[in-house]
């Protein structure tokens, strides 16, 4: 070989390597002694800031090299703010990582101030946040009941909010005679009106359930569980969840208060919005053009944190269960769905919710 | 009942939870002196290091902190005239004109006593009130809540100041401002033209920590003299024995404080904001001399002071009694319970009493150990007062500037904060009460959803006369507002006093400040016009409806009074001249300059760059200062943003254009 080949051979691999940022035999220490920094689209002290929080501790550890993660709140924009600087701003070079509550709903709906697109943003791995429905005892006291009681209260933050989209397509699907009560700031608001007797109907986080509605509705007879929402499998059918293998899953409850499958056009619509809004709603992505390598040790760690028996043991102190992980693959499907809108499902949704608002 | 009381009193005083709740109160102070972080976010760095750790130790440490942010808080109040945290805003009312006048180390041994008395008494009167305690919170549904937070900004817009008018419309336009960014009931973003800055809100603390605190620093740069305009006139241990005595003195205002602060505070999600505010209002409407409010009278420390940190332990029944957390500080300590596998509920007043008591009593030591502290470095804090002026503005600017900056790390919090800072002194120069717009804005949002909500669930009009708690704090409104009518309640300054909270007269600074809210008003309602859903225009027309015509009598009065103004004067611009230079005009301009020059640079380098700048530029010009000081101020200024703010808070700071 001769030298001019030689060194040009050597120029075009440095030249390589200066684009990718790191060598297969450098991925071990790629992060050694560095920071990564986490960003999360909530406040201080949120769920989400938390949950981050929390997950990042065991992250950490995860990743060859054992970088340190730092956690910064970037709120703003409905959430939309910390998705946009991951897409537009950020460094993409693995040390900088959106880990948020997603903006899945607000995707669908291209609603204002959401600049970035997921599809195009490196799937890490994400977390599913299970939420389930109960009513109150003082009007509808077996799930039978719910079919037969006019004029029931369901209680929600706003109309584009994932569980009042989730909460109204499950009841219109089952037919329910209710009232939608929109404007509470947040679940716990709405649990304490549903204490006091203000509105009958909740979808709550399943976190919330196990640690509030549980013990001081449920328990005390003042309340039942209806159903939880599903998650979707890879061949695009609900499962039940294990996690909430106390509650039935949505399509379990409606066979059993109407004797056959759900069906119609607003569980076809519940069906699509599912796995788009409700399957992952804490996910971790890269900025667009993150080296491949450096995404794939992102991604190995992530998962491995979550089949750590601490992280496990943690998480069902902090929830009371295991948030039930979401794969990369899964994820970046998901991701690109959300953009696979045809403009019957945008018209059906752009009504549905107009209709309440 | 008392054995549970004791079996707590024994689980707080259980090796080592004393320790961690010393820790706590140590951070607590840290937390609740610095503007700007609050007691949510020392909790939310604090809890993951709870998880590993026992049941009693973890909540000694979170309590200890919770609990006394509220007593250090006052100390920036005090100080400053700058809020250390959303409980303590009414205390800078007459906190700093004490400062002002030399009394600092009164108004601390005052709020230190209280705060001691106040997070005892909201203890025990908690503990004899437990059997009613889920009667009375059941009792207050979302149209209660709705009038609970008119009741509050009446009274406050009413008290505060000369004019009811300016009183009441500046909260209507506080309360515009809060519908600024996504509606809840629909879903529809209002008012944000297009900036995704504004598609959440106005952040309350950059609104809070401009509006209040850079009017003051521009008054201490302009006028060149030390917080304190007179010398001290005795010992800091003299003035705060002094403030205890007051305490003596109105001991039945800070009992009655004490109940308003626990039981106004057990009401979740209310509580906390409004409870400084109604018992200031009470302080004021139950005395009989009123002409010292907002001109440092101690009972306007006293007040707000007591019911703040009475209010802490009325606020944790809900979170652990209900699961239901009223504000982000008790969501964190119900999530700091369920981790310690504790399940929030009746067993928390049954079975797990003492541990709630203990929860309670911590609480209670907390505050008389801060209290102690707190009393006994106030002997060397109050000093700052007579320090120049010129070397505390710089300092404790970068404060208030990453204070604001904590709302959501966005260049946005700054102009929020200038904006409102230029706003918050053209109100003060002319005459406009700036406490009611604070209020509005902290309850503006609770205010539309408690009113959409009641009128979705009880219909459009009957929950107004069909439910009795209602109809009493009508009766209540209807009374404050008929007794301000006939001035029967509303402090007056003396005549020749314009240093009380909207007490200035200076019709010709007033009328531009009637003319902006005149011009939000009218571009608000045109913008209204064109909304589509009647949910998303409700609120906004339901103020306007208000405020419109409001503003249009305040416009016919300015213009009158600065046509006598005129009269008055050789001519046109002589009065023009003559008001100018009443209000500083020219050297208040040129500090907002000296900070819009520090923006420019923070976009060019960066903060870590244009605050040590601003600094070092400010000292060697308006403090005349040699260059080894603003040096040495300016490296240690360049220090605290590095390690306290980027290192310990991490926060992220603004990417410059040189530096990324």
């Amino acid at each position: 070989m001769s030298t001019g080949r030689i060194f040009s051979l050597l120029l075009t691999a440095s030249v390589l390597l200066s684009v990718t940022g790191i060598t297969p035999q450098a991925q071990d220490d790629y992060f050694e002694g560095e920071t990564i920094t986490v960003y999360v689209g909530r406040t201080p002290g949120s769920g989400g800031d938390l949950a981050a929080r929390m997950f990042s501790r065991f992250w950490q550890e995860k990743i060859p090299g054992e970088p340190t993660m730092v956690v910064r709140n970037m709120p703003g924009g409905g959430g939309a703010r910390v998705f946009n600087y991951g897409a537009e701003v950020a460094d993409a070079d693995g040390k900088h990582v959106i880990f948020s509550p997603t903006a899945g709903i607000e995707a669908v709906l291209q609603t204002p101030g959401l600049r970035a697109n997921f599809s195009e943003m490196p799937f890490i791995g994400g977390l599913m946040s299970p939420n389930m429905a109960y009513v109150r005892t003082e009007k509808v006291t077996t799930p039978e009941d719910l079919l037969a009681t006019a004029n029931l209260r369901f209680g929600g933050n706003s109309p584009i909010a994932r569980m009042d989209l989730l909460g109204r397509l499950a009841l219109d699907t089952l037919g329910v005679d209710y009232q939608y009560v929109t404007g509470f700031q947040g679940g716990a608001d709405i649990f304490n009106a549903a204490r006091r007797g203000e509105v009958d109907i909740q979808v709550a986080s399943l976190g919330q359930y196990r640690f509030s509605i549980e013990p001081t509705l449920v328990e005390q007879g003042l309340a039942i569980p209806l159903w939880h929402n599903p998650g979707t499998g890879p061949d695009g059918e609900p499962y039940a969840l294990d996690v909430a293998s106390d509650i039935p899953s949505f399509e379990e409850f409606y066979e059993r208060v109407r004797g056959e499958p759900p069906s119609g056009p607003e569980y076809e619509m519940l069906r699509w919005v599912m796995p788009r809004v409700n399957d992952i709603v804490y996910a971790a992505m890269a900025p667009p053009g993150t080296p491949h390598e450096v995404v794939e040790i992102l991604r190995e760690s992530f998962a491995a944190v979550t089949e750590d028996p601490a992280y496990q043991e943690e998480a069902r102190k902090m929830y009371g269960f295991v948030l039930p992980p979401v794969g990369a693959e899964q994820g970046t499907q998901l991701m690109q769905s959300l953009y696979d809108v045809t403009p019957e499902v945008s018209a059906f949704l752009t009504e549905y919710i107009d209709q309440v608002r | 009942m008392i054995e549970s009381m004791l079996e707590g009193l024994a689980l707080a005083f259980s090796w080592p939870s004393p320790l961690y709740l010393l820790l706590g109160i140590f951070m607590g102070i840290w937390i609740g002196a610095v503007p700007g972080l609050g007691g949510a976010v020392g909790l939310a760095l604090m809890l993951p290091f709870t998880f590993g750790m026992d049941t009693a130790p973890a909540f000694a440490l979170l309590l200890g902190m919770y609990a006394v942010t509220s007593t250090a808080d006052s100390i920036s109040s005090i100080m400053f005239g700058i809020p250390g945290t959303v409980a303590s805003q009414a205390t800078i009312l007459d906190g700093y004109p004490l400062a002002k006048q030399g009394q600092a180390a009164r108004a601390f041994g005052a709020a230190y006593t209280v705060s001691a008395f106040g997070g005892v008494v909201g203890a025990l009167l908690l503990a004899v009130s437990l059997p009613i305690i889920l009667p009375f919170i059941n009792a207050f549904g979302v149209p209660e809540f709705f009038m609970l937070s008119v009741l509050g900004l009446t009274m406050v817009g009413v008290l505060s100041g000369r004019s009811l008018l300016k009183g009441i419309a500046v909260a209507c336009f506080g309360l515009l401002l809060t519908t600024v960014g996504y509606a809840d009931a629909t879903g529809v973003p209002r008012f944000y033209f297009g900036v995704n800055y504004l598609l959440d809100g106005l952040p309350l603390i950059p609104i809070v920590l401009g509006l209040f605190g850079i009017p003051e620093l521009m008054e201490l740069a302009v006028k060149g003299t030390s917080i304190s305009r007179v010398a001290p006139k005795d010992s800091g241990a003299a003035g705060i024995l002094q403030g205890m005595k007051d305490v003596l003195t109105h001991r039945w205002l800070t009992i009655r404080s004490a109940l308003i602060g626990t039981y106004v505070g057990m009401l979740p999600g209310l509580g906390a904001t409004i409870v400084d505010w109604i018992a200031y209002g009470h302080a004021v409407q139950s005395a009989k001399d009123k002409s010292k409010f907002g001109n440092g009278d101690i009972r306007g420390v006293i007040a707000p002071e007591t019911a703040n940190n009475a209010h802490k332990a009325g606020a944790l029944i809900p979170t652990v009694a209900f699961g239901i957390p009223g504000s982000i500080g008790t969501a964190i300590l119900l999530g700091a319970l369920v981790i310690q596998g504790l399940r929030p509920g009746p067993d928390m007043l049954t079975f797990d009493l003492p541990l709630t008591f203990s929860m309670v009593w911590e609480i209670a030591i907390a505050n008389v150990i801060a209290a102690g502290l707190l009393l006994y470095f106030a002997r060397q804090i109050y000093k700052i007062a007579f320090v120049p002026g010129h070397l505390i503005v710089p300092g404790v600017m970068t404060v208030l500037l990453m204070g604001a900056w904590i709302a959501t790390n966005s260049i946005g919090d700054w102009w929020v904060a200038l904006a409102m800072g230029t706003v918050g002194y053209l109100m003060k120069q002319g005459g406009w009460p700036r406490p009611p717009l604070i209020l509005a804005l902290v309850l503006g949002a609770l205010m539309e959803n408690n009113y959409q909500l009641s009128t979705q669930i009880y219909g459009q009009y009957a929950w107004l006369y069909s439910r009795p708690i209602v109809v009493i704090i009508e009766l209540l409104i209807l009374i404050t507002i008929i007794l301000a009518l006939y001035g029967v309640i509303k402090p007056k300054p003396k005549e020749d006093s314009e240093a009380g909270e909207g007490a200035a007269i200076n019709p010709l600074i007033s009328l531009p400040v009637t003319l902006v809210i005149a011009a939000v008003f009218a571009v608000a309602f045109w913008i209204t016009l064109g909304f589509e859903q009647r949910a998303t225009a409700q609120f906004p027309n339901a103020i306007l409806a208000i405020g419109l015509p409001l503003i249009a009598m305040i416009l016919i009065k300015d213009f009158v009074a600065s046509g006598q103004t005129v009269r008055e004067s050789a001519s046109f611009f002589a009065a023009w001249r003559s008001a100018i230079r009443k209000a500083e005009l020219p050297a208040s301009l040129a500090f907002i300059g000296f900070l819009l020059a520090m923006f420019g640079l923070t976009y060019v380098a960066g903060q870590l760059v244009a605050l040590p700048a601003f600094v070092a530029a400010y000292l060697m010009t308006w403090g005349s200062y040699r260059w080894p000081v603003a040096l040495a101020y300016a490296a240690a200024t360049a220090f605290l943003l590095w390690a306290f703010y980027g290192e310990l808070m991490n926060l992220l700071f603004h990417r410059s254009l040189l530096f990324g």
